[in-house]
């Protein structure tokens, strides 16, 4: 029993320090400051600090101009990074498939596609194109 | 006003659940307590068997679909209660005891009280957003709620295939969700976030109620559920959408409850463990390889458990098995009619044949990411340096073997070797290691109650 207790002080304390860390070192949005913020963000704000602005902005604006059901491409978002779902999950019931009729295009200034035109624009490098 | 919508269906869900768990529960063993942790699995479980059978029966999801025949059949059981009741027997109902709360007492509740209300808070502040969370379970709830139900021809509609890359995992996490959207009545990505702080709850609470069963003191038992809420990789996934916490507790519950039933043989205890390692298969496709593992704990409990009356023993583990089967059948027959033609890349028949020789050199590798994990001390896991101590100290003392260890030390022995040798015999090289970590999730509670167990044992016999 006297193991016990020693194992489980060590454990408290391992709890008590780690748990402060964890509100204080910078990682995955979850500092005391973090959840300040997102304590007092609105529910749109809170989505903006949690993808970053600028993808959140992209979203809305996807979602503000795609016809509903469409179907798209992304091109700026590289296929390992955890934007991709999250778009993807925001715009349905709009669907990412291959040849679609949409291009969306995110930060990649002066990308162009042939036979594609400019259908709505968020920013110079932020934009949708469509197939002719 | 979105969250208390989300609160109030997970308040309608635990309600039928605590019905449901009434009527089987004819002997009324179970306390309060114990059975509203319990409630809440069950109300959400039978939720998805009921959505796994609509969709089977090609019905559409709204509220009434769904809770309709939840309602149907609380009534058929409280009339077939009615016509053959059963006396209430004395026994240990579990709350939290009348006794005063000593300071070590309270500090310790308080702890995990601290824990429980961060995963509700770190979980409700943010949308859904981790990996998994949106690009495979919050994705197909999505989908779901748009298409008003899960059409058998789902993963042969164009672009279907290409977007969920996990097509053939089953539906419980998703069906959750979707019970939310169709109980508020819109899409919203906050609120199904509600539900794994509360599984994360229950499981605390039923942990708790399992320690007290087995005669630990109130403050070991408080103590021991500390550890377990304490565990940041358990915490973590209470709050970040992921379905694996889902199926720790399906699967810990339904064993715990098994065990239980090992050393107790009360009717009730095989029940719960045959219905919440049945909904384990309903989270993931690991939920039916750790059925597996406990329906051969079963078996070896009748080979080597020392009982008299093995006739009988063997009666309830067909009796085990077939609630099992009976309850699982909708969602294996919907895996197989929605995936039809498509398999999954890692378990297979498909692999056996691909299996060879020279693979055995992946032991390296894995006992590499084993040791990665044991070893895990840059997010302060120490589970597992605890649980090598107490395995350590079991052998020394000669109890790993005894009557109340072996059973838990067969189980996760067993998880262990299955898990290196599917990494083995797979085709795809650390195919089973990738999310190493979230395995070991599946079955922490386990761990944690083996550690107790070994620390408590001369407590537990007085």
């Amino acid at each position: 029993m006297k193991m016990f207790r020693i194992i489980l002080a060590a454990w408290v304390l391992a709890w008590l320090f780690f748990t402060v860390r964890g509100l204080i070192v910078e990682k995955d949005k979850s500092t005391l400051k973090d959840y300040i913020s997102l304590v007092s963000a609105d529910w749109e704000g809170k989505r903006a600090i949690v993808f970053g602005k600028d993808l959140y902005e992209f979203i809305k604006f996807c979602k503000a101009n795609l016809p509903t059901g469409a179907g798209y491409e992304i091109i700026g978002i590289p296929e390992d990074s955890i934007d991709l779902p999250r778009l993807v999950y925001y715009l349905y019931p709009s669907i990412k498939k291959r040849d679609a009729d949409f291009i969306l295009v995110y930060k990649k200034l002066g990308f162009e596609e042939k036979e594609a035109y400019l259908y709505a624009s968020l920013n110079k490098e932020s934009f949708i194109l469509k197939r002719k | 006003m979105i969250y208390l919508f989300a609160l109030s269906a997970i308040l309608v869900a635990t309600f039928f659940g605590f019905l449901f768990l009434r009527l089987l529960d004819r002997e009324k063993k179970l306390g309060i307590l114990e059975g509203l942790g319990l409630s809440y699995g069950l109300g959400l479980g039978i939720i998805a068997i009921i959505m796994t059978s609509l969709s089977l029966a090609g019905v559409s999801f709204n509220i009434f679909n769904i809770l309709m025949p939840f309602i149907l059949i609380i009534a058929l059981g409280g009339i077939f209660n009615k016509i053959f009741p059963k006396p209430e027997k004395a026994c240990l109902k579990v709350n939290l005891g009348r006794e005063k709360i000593n300071k070590l007492e309270l500090f310790f509740l308080c702890a995990i009280l601290f824990e429980i209300s961060f995963a509700f808070f770190v979980s409700l502040i943010k949308p859904m957003e981790s990996w998994d969370a949106v690009a495979h379970w919050g994705l197909k709830a999505k989908m779901l709620y748009f298409l008003k139900g899960l059409p058998l021809n789902l993963f042969s509609m164009p672009c279907i295939k290409d977007v969920v890359s996990t097509g053939d995992y089953p539906w419980l996490w998703p069906f959750s969700q979707n019970y939310i959207y169709n109980f508020i009545g819109c899409f919203d990505d906050f609120a199904p976030k509600i539900i794994t702080p509360f599984f994360f709850a229950s499981c605390l609470v039923i942990f708790y109620s399992i320690l007290r069963r087995i005669n630990l003191k109130r403050l070991h038992a408080i103590i021991f559920t500390f550890f377990l809420a304490s565990i940041p990789h358990f915490n973590k996934y209470a709050s970040n959408g992921y379905a694996d916490l889902i199926l720790g507790f399906y699967y810990s519950v339904g064993f715990l409850y098994l065990y239980l039933w090992f050393n107790e043989s009360d009717r009730i205890y095989l029940l719960i463990s045959a219905i919440f390692t049945a909904l384990a298969c309903y989270v993931k496709c690991d939920g039916i390889f750790l059925a597996g593992i406990s329906a051969m704990t079963f078996l070896s409990f009748i080979l080597f458990g020392g009982v008299k009356n093995r006739g009988k023993i063997f009666k309830d583990f067909i009796f085990y098995i077939s609630i099992l089967a009976l309850l699982s059948l909708p969602m294996f027959l919907l895996k197989q009619i929605t995936f039809a033609g498509l398999s999954h890349h890692t378990v297979n028949m498909e692999m056996f044949s691909a299996f060879k020789l020279k693979n055995f050199w992946r032991i390296f590798p894995t006992m590499y990411a084993y040791q990665e994990q044991f070893f895990n001390i840059k997010s302060w896991n120490l589970t597992w340096v605890l649980f090598m101590v107490s395995v350590f100290l079991a052998f020394i003392r000669g109890t790993l073997f005894r009557k109340e260890l072996k059973f838990l030390t067969f189980a996760i022995g067993l998880i262990f070797l299955a898990h290196i040798s599917l990494n083995i015999i797979s085709r795809e090289e650390s195919a089973c290691l990738k999310a190493l970590s979230r395995m070991f999730l599946h079955f922490l509670p386990l761990v944690v109650f083996f550690i107790a167990r070994v620390f408590t044992l001369e407590e537990s016999k007085t």
